[in-house]
């Protein structure tokens, strides 16, 4: 296996993130996954302020983003990042229940760079986020300042 | 010369002297006796004896010489004398005798009856001489007295005598012409072929002709020449008198011309009066009497009312019995007091025409008068004014027309001239604004009406009445406020044209207007209503709006929140399954197995309801759609359901039609994907794409012969989550005709499907060959 690069995931569900985990596992890509709540932890995450203030410096190599989030949404975490020069070029996937054209396209407009709609089917599910994970932490080449693997 | 002649008889011998004497005086003679010569002579010179008995032996002279004395005295003339000789004369002595002068010699004796004899044989011979004399004297007084020139010509022609004016009129002296040609006077005319001296051909009877001689200067004179000839023993002669006729030329050319002046200025007055339009007429009052004849009337008559001009001039009374009897009192009656004012007067009547038609005649008269001033008669013309006549009936009733409809129109109507006069109201615009005609007399009535309480805003009045009357050209639908008479205003609708006056000036405008309060009012309401409606709508928009939102937040929440505890579920059911699958038992497992299903289920439930809803709600982005790739595109997709089946498909070239490609994509799917799963019985699956045609719009249809269905559920078969096969059969949630039909009614089409169960299914849609939102 290629060197695993960082995740963040930032989904609130707790069940979301169990079958998340649970298939980033049965792929072995859950070693360099970092949860995060909600938006405003997302951003501090990001930004390395508040409770993250004292984590290692250097980008996670992709953010698996939920739309639903409280206190910040995804859309708007989104936003923030897309519009700091300094976390622009960090990858973004929106992961996601809902296939609503509006979000899409929202979605894109912002930059997002994938969109995947979570399958109801577990298998189905566990395949996507194999393919993500492989591509995003494994395959891609992330932007510069991203966390080297360890 | 009297008969009573004087007989002077000389004889020294006295009683010789008286018996001669008493012989003569006894036959009647008047006689004188001298007995001497030198009585004889005496006698002789006072008393002018007719003859002269002398005897030749006188005392005091010799006979003969007193005869000589006496014939040689110019005072006498005409005096015979008579020798008379005694015994014993000589031949020689009545020869010396009758040489000397002597008319006569007679010897003696002489018998006294024989003596008598000879004596008034002279006497007659005296007689007759003195009547050739006195005739001669008469021809000579004549010829010279004559104012003509006379000329006495001979056989041939040659001047023998002419008379003092003859030398006067050609200019010559009276000598110069005796004995001169005739041609001298008179160059030979020209006749042509004739003689030159007609004349001479003519020497029976006398002529007169006209014809031009010569003066002496060569001038010619027009001369009018008499010629008598007369016989002399067997030659002739002409007596000529000659006038000078230059004056009678001239005056008969003058008097030519005259009458050529007057002839032409007859005709000119005879064409005159026949070009004259109508008939011109004189009458002269004859005597006494008041009544007065037609004398003149022009040939125009006969045009006019078809009488000839005898008719009309026949009776005096003529003309009077052609006017109409209605109009026949008032005609006499004007034409008799024109008369009597002495001036000119109009008249119009109906006169009755020949043929019976009635013409209208218009008859100017006038008095005539004479040299004395005193009215002598009248003339006149009169005119056929029947056209004038009609036409002013004609006006007389168009005036009444368009009065009556002024007067009973609805709307307001008056007439106004630049200065803002108005010269005419109907009784609905005296009315409408309350004022009366009378009451604006002079007065700037544009003011008035459009007066103080006028909306500022509109254009002042003023300006669109000079504007219509200086374009010429009528203004339509004009609102404004009028103001009444009470001050008050209210709107009207109004139309200003110009008037052309008789002058085809345009100097007044006619305005027609009407109240329109009332539709003011109405359109008022009609605003309000609209702002009412608008608002109405606004809120109900409002409210759709809403709802919509609503709806779409509801959507996505669902899309969110409730797919995800079906996920979750499904997650968990699995790695439970994963975790203790092995532990369990068939039931076991079954039991997790319809946990994973349902959730499944659930969430493919959920999915699907979220795209038909999305269906209803996305904006459709309509084009051209190539329906064959999209059918490609559609069998890409199905391909795996078919799941290495084998299906034969019949794929008819489909043709392009108008709307949202990934609508049309899905329903396409979803009927295809139903083709499919419904054929998965059939030995030999057959799926059937075509089209077919339709009017104004194009239908497509999906034929298979699989399950089919019972043609009585047909009304459920697109309903959502109707199905009408059992689960287990055929999987499905029941939505995906309900898509199809969302669909294909967004595009304006329609779906409708046949069935037979065992046989198969068609499933149509259309698709409107203009799109219809």
């Amino acid at each position: 296996m290629a060197e695993l690069k960082r995740i963040l995931l930032v989904e609130d569900n707790p069940n979301d993130i169990e079958l998340t985990l649970a298939a980033l596992e049965e792929n072995r890509l859950a070693n360099e996954v970092v949860v995060v709540r909600d938006g405003e932890e997302a951003l501090d995450y990001l930004n390395r302020r508040g409770i993250f203030k004292m984590r290692t410096a250097g980008h996670p190599a992709v953010v698996l983003l939920d739309l639903k989030l409280p206190k910040v949404d995804g859309l708007e975490v989104l936003e923030r990042l897309k519009a700091d020069p300094s976390l622009k070029p960090i990858p973004v996937v929106m992961l996601t229940s809902s296939r609503e054209e509006q979000d899409l396209v929202t979605s894109y407009n912002l930059g997002v760079n994938a969109y995947v709609v979570k399958p109801v089917d577990f298998n189905e599910f566990v395949g996507a986020i194999k393919e993500l994970g492989l591509f995003w932490a494994v395959i891609n080449q992330p932007p510069p300042g991203t966390i080297p693997p360890k | 010369m009297n008969e009573s002649a004087h007989i002077l008889v000389v004889d020294d011998n006295l009683p010789m002297l008286a018996a001669v004497g008493r012989i003569l005086r006894g036959a009647g003679h008047s006689v004188l006796e001298a007995p001497t010569g030198a009585e004889a002579l005496r006698m002789a010179r006072e008393y002018r004896p007719a003859i002269v008995l002398l005897d030749v032996r006188l005392p005091d002279a010799n006979g003969v010489e007193i005869c000589q004395l006496i014939k040689n005295d110019p005072a006498l003339p005409h005096t015979f004398v008579v020798l008379l000789s005694s015994i014993d004369i000589s031949p020689d002595s009545q020869i010396h005798g009758l040489n000397a002068g002597a008319d006569g010699y007679i010897a003696r004796p002489i018998h006294n009856r024989e003596l008598l004899a000879r004596v008034e044989a002279m006497l007659r011979i005296q007689r007759t001489e003195s009547a050739l004399r006195a005739s001669e004297t008469l021809w000579h007084t004549v010829f010279a007295a004559a104012n003509d020139a006379m000329l006495l010509l001979d056989e041939h022609l040659v001047i023998r005598a002419c008379n003092a004016q003859t030398a006067a009129l050609y200019g010559y002296a009276g000598d110069e012409l005796v004995g001169k040609h005739l041609s001298m006077l008179a160059p030979p005319p020209h006749y042509g072929d004739g003689p030159d001296y007609p004349e001479l051909e003519l020497r029976r009877s006398g002529f007169i002709i006209e014809t031009e001689h010569r003066r002496s200067d060569g001038t010619p004179i027009p001369v009018e020449v008499s010629g008598t000839p007369f016989a002399v023993g067997d030659m002739t002669q002409f007596i000529y008198a000659v006038r000078d006729i230059s004056e009678r030329k001239r005056a008969e050319r003058e008097a030519a011309q005259l009458t050529d002046l007057l002839e032409y200025q007859s005709r000119r007055m005879q064409s005159t009066i026949a070009n004259v339009p109508g008939v011109v007429w004189e009458n002269w009052r004859h005597g006494d009497s008041h009544h007065q004849r037609a004398d003149f009337v022009s040939d125009y008559i006969q045009t006019m009312l078809g009488y000839s001009v005898e008719q009309w001039l026949a009776s005096p009374g003529f003309w009077l019995s052609v006017v109409h009897p209605d109009d026949r009192e008032r005609a006499a009656t004007e034409l008799a007091a024109t008369a009597a004012s002495g001036g000119e007067g109009v008249s119009q009547f109906r006169c009755i025409a020949s043929d019976g038609r009635i013409v209208w005649v218009e008859s100017h008269a006038a008095a005539i008068y004479d040299e004395e001033g005193n009215p002598a008669g009248m003339r006149g013309v009169m005119m056929d004014v029947t056209t004038r006549k009609l036409a002013e009936e004609d006006l007389r009733y168009q005036l009444e027309f368009t009065s009556a409809i002024t007067a009973n129109l609805a709307e307001g109507l008056y007439v106004v001239d630049r200065g803002g006069r108005i010269s005419y109201m109907n009784a609905a615009a005296e009315e409408l604004l309350g004022w009366r005609l009378s009451d604006l007399e002079g007065r700037n009535a544009e003011e008035l009406i459009h007066g103080p309480g006028s909306d500022a805003r509109s254009v002042p009045r003023k300006s669109i009445v000079a504007e219509v009357l200086d374009s010429g050209s009528a203004v339509l639908n004009h609102e404004e406020l009028f103001t009444r008479s009470d001050g008050s205003t209210f709107p009207i609708l109004c139309s200003i044209a110009p008037m052309l006056d008789n002058r085809d000036q345009v100097e007044r405008a006619v305005v027609v207007f009407h109240d329109i309060t009332d539709r003011k009012q109405a359109e008022e309401e009609i605003r309000r209503l609209n702002s009412d409606l608008e608002r109405r709508v606004l809120a109900r928009t409002a409210q759709l709006q809403a709802a919509n939102h609503e709806l779409e937040a509801f959507s996505y929440s669902v899309s969110h929140d409730l797919r995800a505890p079906f996920r979750h579920i499904v997650g968990f059911a699995d790695l439970l399954e994963k975790r203790i699958g092995d532990t369990l038992d068939a039931s076991g497992k079954h039991y997790l197995t319809t946990i994973a299903q349902s959730a499944k289920y659930a969430g493919t439930l959920v999915d699907n309801l979220l795209s038909f809803s999305q269906m209803g709600r996305t904006e459709m982005r309509n084009m051209a759609v190539d329906m064959n790739l999209l059918l490609d595109e559609v069998m890409a997709d199905v391909a795996q359901e078919a799941d290495g089946r084998s299906i034969g498909w019949t794929i008819a070239p489909l043709p392009q039609v108008e709307g949202d490609a990934s609508m049309l994509r899905l329903a396409m799917r979803n009927l295809v994907s139903n083709a499919v799963k419904y054929t998965r019985n059939a030995p030999a699956a057959a799926i059937e794409i075509g089209t077919m045609p339709g009017e104004r719009e194009t239908i497509f249809f999906v034929r298979d012969n699989g399950v089919g269905f019972d043609m009585r559920y047909v009304g459920k078969l697109f309903g959502v989550f109707q199905r009408l096969h059992r689960a287990e059969e055929f999987e499905g949630t029941g939505i995906g005709l309900a898509n199809v039909q969302r669909i294909i009614q967004r595009h304006g089409g329609r779906v409708w499907a046949e069935g037979e169960p065992g046989v198969g299914a068609t499933f149509y849609f259309s698709v409107p060959s203009f799109s219809q939102e």
